[in-house]
């Protein structure tokens, strides 16, 4: 599936990111993402995850390919969740590597307009000097509103977008 | 990563930064979500709100374990908390801390009216590593807390009377804490108000004010006996208006102090409010405010509530130990002069006016008129606390510290309205009435 205009919209501005795996007995794992990149309309999505602060998360998604997602404006705590099967590790390109930059800019510094100190905001997405980064791709499978308040947790359906309310839900995450 | 105690991470348990919760459903999908507040109950456990039917809360019914990614608001520290369900607490001291600071949380990020707690889904930690370390230093504390509590609880534990105890805590509130906004409140034996004796850091001190339980952070923390802490001041537990309306349309409105504001910082940034706990008796609040946000945390609250607990001890000594024996300057009698001061009483309520201004009502205005009807009898001026206790005009509450702490309010208030007429101490359980002008007591 690609992803609605509005979804991707958010995911290419000043959002924070997790992501989530689980192993065999079902114990999640989870992890912070230093940025994503939509590859042909969010028929792919890629994520950026540091490999030290993620090895149990890496090796669940060696294990199973099982992946959940979740992306929350710093602005407004608009969020949404994607979840897909049979995610896989991979290199981190050249194209990760400058949407990782330009991540980092533009959340920081929306963070710094909000009102954080500009150490805390450069902070929270800051990397090691000699950063081992890792690539996780995935299909999107489903996409999931997810901010606060009613609504919260609504499945998308195909053709809904992020901003009006489903007529039934379809699913709750 | 490293293996932490989750007690080391309670900064990044304030709610100051979003959280990120992820679960698994019973076929292995995985969940993940932005949580606003995990709690910290005690070194084995959290506690995260439930605020609606959430997949989260789904997934914990159908396979406890979870895990939560949080974040140090000053460092920028990450942690990572492996977590197992046990139960859900949907009321109680728990319940009602964690309420008041999600209130706090959800003004702050501007979702006061969506936040709404259901219940405090209590966790076990399984286990808790740091993920990334501190990439800023900490900034350095307010106040040494350990120090403080080393310097003042000595001096608690030695205060012979409430007068003195009181003048204690204020002192090392203000000085050894770092306080300088704060109350102290005292509940009377019924525990159906609580009324101010003593303050500082506000233009007005509110000595008098009274407050019912349940309201705000002082009645909340009152009612369920649980320390109230709110980072981010917000409506849903501001006093002012709300709580004199609240006192006014009080069946026993007519019994309520309800003249006297509470006193308050215009804007309150955080507020503390911890009970003073004889056993299970709630016997006073401890609170303290500040322009600041987030300026209470996990570390004031506890020194607060050791502080609390030393005054308690202290209170229950006070009123154990016996009374000064009466003497033969008891019957000592003042030198008054000049125009009568006019005094009104109306039984009614109790209240007290002198010169047609409002001075005091309920209790301690029973007792400055019982003082002053029998000084006008007699010409007295000494009294002791024992003759007040079983003065059947005064029906004053069981215990002494009650009876010190009104005499406490009294003597402050009259210090504040009157320059005519004072109460004094003159030694353990005994107070001096002085009065510089004759009085004129009318009552219609």
């Amino acid at each position: 599936m690609s992803l609605d205009p509005v979804v991707l919209a958010l995911l290419a501005g000043p959002v924070a990111i997790s992501v989530a795996g689980r192993n065999a007995e079902l114990r999640p794992s989870v992890a912070h993402a230093y940025g994503c990149r939509a590859v042909e309309d969010g028929k792919l999505l890629r994520l950026f995850v540091l490999r030290e602060e993620t090895r149990q998360l890496l090796a669940d998604i060696t294990a199973n390919g099982e992946v959940a997602t979740v992306y929350s404006d710093v602005r407004s705590f608009r969020s949404v969740q994607i979840k897909g099967h049979g995610a896989r590790i991979v290199p981190s390109d050249a194209a990760d590597v400058a949407r990782r930059a330009a991540h980092y800019r533009i959340t920081a510094e929306e963070l710094v307009a909000l009102g954080y100190p500009s150490a805390l905001a450069h902070g929270y997405f800051s990397v090691p000097a000699r950063a081992d980064f890792v690539t996780i791709e995935f299909a999107p499978r489903d996409v999931f509103r997810q901010t606060p308040g009613p609504g919260a947790g609504d499945k998308l359906a195909e053709g809904t977008t992020l901003d009006q309310s489903p007529d039934k839900k379809a699913g709750v995450a | 990563m490293s293996a932490v105690s989750l007690t080391a991470l309670r900064a990044a348990l304030e709610g100051a930064i979003p959280s990120e919760i992820a679960t698994c459903d019973a076929l292995g999908t995985p969940n993940v979500s932005v949580i606003s507040d995990v709690h910290y109950v005690d070194t084995d456990h959290v506690a995260i709100s439930y605020q609606f039917f959430s997949k989260t809360r789904a997934n914990i019914l159908a396979n406890p374990h979870a895990t939560v990614l949080l974040k140090h608001p000053n460092t920028c520290a990450q942690y990572r908390l492996q977590l197992t369900y046990l139960r859900t607490e949907l009321a109680g001291p728990l319940f009602e801390t964690m309420r008041a600071k999600l209130a706090g949380i959800a003004s702050h990020e501007g979702m006061s009216g969506i936040f709404h707690l259901l219940g405090a889904d209590i966790y076990h930690v399984d286990g808790a590593e740091i993920v990334r370390g501190d990439l800023l230093p900490l900034p350095p504390p307010h106040a040494p807390l350990l120090a403080a509590l080393r310097q003042t609880l000595p001096k608690v534990r030695a205060a012979r009377d409430l007068d003195g105890l009181v003048a204690i805590l204020l002192e090392a509130l203000r000085s050894e804490f770092r306080l300088p906004h704060v109350m102290l409140l005292m509940a009377d034996d019924a525990c159906d108000r609580l009324y101010t004796v003593a303050s500082q850091g506000y233009p007005e001190s509110g000595v008098g004010a009274e407050i019912l339980p349940g309201q705000g952070v002082i009645g909340v923390a009152a009612r369920e006996r649980t320390p109230i802490r709110i980072t981010h001041a917000t409506r849903d537990y501001l006093y002012g208006r709300a709580i004199r309306d609240a006192l006014r349309a009080s069946p026993m409105a007519a019994q309520l102090e309800t003249e006297i504001p509470l006193p308050g910082l215009p804007d309150s940034g955080s507020q503390i409010a911890v009970p003073i706990l004889g056993g299970q008796d709630l016997l006073g609040i401890i609170y303290a405010e500040s322009p600041e946000a987030g300026r209470f945390g996990y570390d004031e609250e506890d020194a607060l509530m050791i502080l609390a607990a030393e005054a308690a001890a202290a209170m229950r000594q006070i009123s154990a130990e016996a009374d000064d024996v009466f003497t033969a300057d008891d019957l000592a009698t003042s030198t008054e002069s000049g125009t009568p001061l006019l005094v009104r009483h109306y039984p009614a309520d109790d209240s007290v006016f002198i010169d047609d201004e409002y001075v005091i009502k309920g209790v301690a205005g029973a007792i400055l008129w019982f003082l002053l009807t029998e000084h006008a009898r007699s010409g007295r001026v000494e009294f002791s606390n024992k003759e007040l206790r079983l003065a059947p005009q005064i029906r004053l509450p069981e215990f002494s510290e009650n009876l010190e702490a009104r005499l406490i309010l009294l003597r402050r208030r009259l210090a504040e309205r009157s320059q005519v007429l004072a109460l004094d101490k003159a030694g353990r359980g005994r107070f001096r009435l002085n009065l510089s002008r004759p009085v004129q007591l009318f009552e219609p």
